[in-house]
């Protein structure tokens, strides 16, 4: 039987607090043994010093899109990324992030920068992305193949929905 | 590892995609229940074929009903055994699992005797037709078939099973069309199957001791359709409190066999509070 390659996977993220990787680590040995058989992991900023994708199998995105430059990334991840996975609450629906919809951005400008508790006004600079006027989860931007939603997930829902994640993509590579 | 839900939340699929009418009743149903499949399966035939056999008899045609007769009864019949076999799988779950009683509500109890009467009848009628008990004209099909009739009428404005049936093809007929709407909401709320999927994952309510009032998915549902014959103060300042517990995590999102986003339903929910304080900026709720 001819040996198969390995699939090829990022994890991207955007706005959002970190907590989707920890659930991730979490999967403990499990983890190491879908590293070790399955997968190769390309990119991930949290675990790994590597700078940049291309042409991955699978990405999992976490976060929500909050600025220009997040626009950005989304759309560059819809290209160079066969299945596109909307991995957490925060990328499926918005999350805790999400809430800032709620409120105008010159509201929330106005409460971080401008009160009174802060001490002094600031003014953005050039090189800080732009907010966008609301926030969205992915999907509003480009097509996503799968979803997991939670806050974090759950490591067991984790390592079920990465084993019927491999099946569909070994099924359709072949 | 440690887990900290009762049970491993089992997702119903892994992709975006709303699920349409057929796959909620042939693979979703199975997924909760694989009885409660059987119950759909059963009663949505039994429920055709006793239609087509009243209204042949309503119209005069007493007869071989045109020569399906035999079709018609042996389907009707054994359709309604399967029925039988999958409402006592239902029953079981009902009596096993407290997050369906507490979706379920007091209507169930209602459902249950309904159902429980026409099963009977009708398997009466059965057992007379193969011979086993004695002849005795008309009395069980009376009572099979009135019985019936009121069911179906109680059910459909008590919203009750009928009413969820009806709902759901309405429900999923144009879920494309009016996305995340309000209307969609209220329209899922009487589609809901109340299998209690969302309040058993919900790590909010089990934060809370699993007290009962504390269900937020089931919760934020009456919340919304009361808030739509506006509230008072007071009602608004107990509701507020009680929205924000909400951990926004959407796990009730991904074990819903109808994959309906409770997320936007909350986010729906917070900005008609946060309205309600701009239109009356010195109550602050």
């Amino acid at each position: 039987m001819p040996e198969s390659r390995k699939i090829r996977m990022a994890i991207q993220n955007l706005s959002y607090c970190g907590g989707c990787e920890i659930a991730i680590s979490d999967l403990g040995e499990s983890l190491l043994s879908l590293l070790d058989e399955k997968v190769d992991l390309v990119y991930a900023p949290l675990f790994m010093s590597a700078k940049d994708y291309e042409n991955v199998d699978v990405l999992l995105f976490t976060g929500c899109v909050r600025n220009e430059h997040e626009v950005e990334e989304v759309e560059k991840a819809r290209k160079q990324s066969k299945y596109l996975v909307s991995f957490g609450s925060c990328a499926s629906f918005g999350g805790v992030p999400g809430l800032a919809n709620l409120f105008g951005k010159e509201e929330l400008l106005e409460n971080s920068y401008d009160s009174k508790t802060s001490g002094e006004n600031l003014e953005s600079s050039t090189a800080v992305p732009k907010l966008v006027k609301t926030v969205k989860p992915i999907d509003e931007y480009v097509n996503v193949d799968f979803l997991l939603p939670g806050c974090p997930p759950p490591p067991p829902m984790i390592r079920e929905f990465l084993v019927k994640l491999m099946k569909k993509v070994k099924i359709e590579e072949d | 590892m440690v887990w900290w839900f009762r049970k491993k939340p089992k997702l119903t699929s892994i992709t975006p995609e709303q699920p349409g009418l057929l796959r909620l009743f042939f693979t979703r149903t199975f997924l909760i229940n694989p009885l409660s499949s059987v119950f759909h399966f059963g009663m949505v035939v039994s429920l055709i074929t006793g239609v087509f056999m009243e209204t042949l008899y309503l119209v005069g045609y007493t007869g071989v009903f045109g020569g399906t007769g035999w079709t018609a009864t042996w389907t009707h019949g054994i359709f309604g055994i399967l029925t039988t076999i999958g409402f006592i799988g239902v029953l079981g779950r009902f009596s096993i699992n407290r997050f369906f009683r507490l979706a379920e509500g007091k209507m169930f109890y209602i459902d249950a005797v309904f159902i429980s009467v026409v099963a009977g009848s009708g398997i009466l009628i059965f057992l007379q037709l193969i011979g086993t008990i004695p002849l005795v004209t008309g009395w069980y099909s009376t009572i099979h078939i009135t019985s019936v009739i009121t069911w179906i009428i109680i059910s459909l404005f008590g919203n009750g099973l009928i009413a969820h049936a009806f709902a759901t093809i309405v429900y999923t007929s144009n879920i494309s069309s009016s996305g995340n709407s309000p209307a969609a909401f209220q329209a899922f709320n009487s589609a809901c199957a109340r299998c209690g999927k969302c309040a058993e994952v919900c790590p909010v309510y089990k934060g809370s001791d699993w007290r009962d009032e504390e269900a937020p998915a089931l919760k934020v549902r009456k919340y919304l359709s009361e808030m739509k014959n506006g509230v008072s103060l007071e009602k608004m300042k107990q509701m507020t409190e009680d929205i924000y517990v909400c951990a926004l995590c959407g796990l009730c999102v991904g074990v819903c066999p109808y994959s309906f986003r409770h997320y936007d339903l909350y986010t729906t929910l917070l900005g008609q509070v946060k309205k309600y304080r701009e239109e009356a900026p010195h109550a602050r709720v």
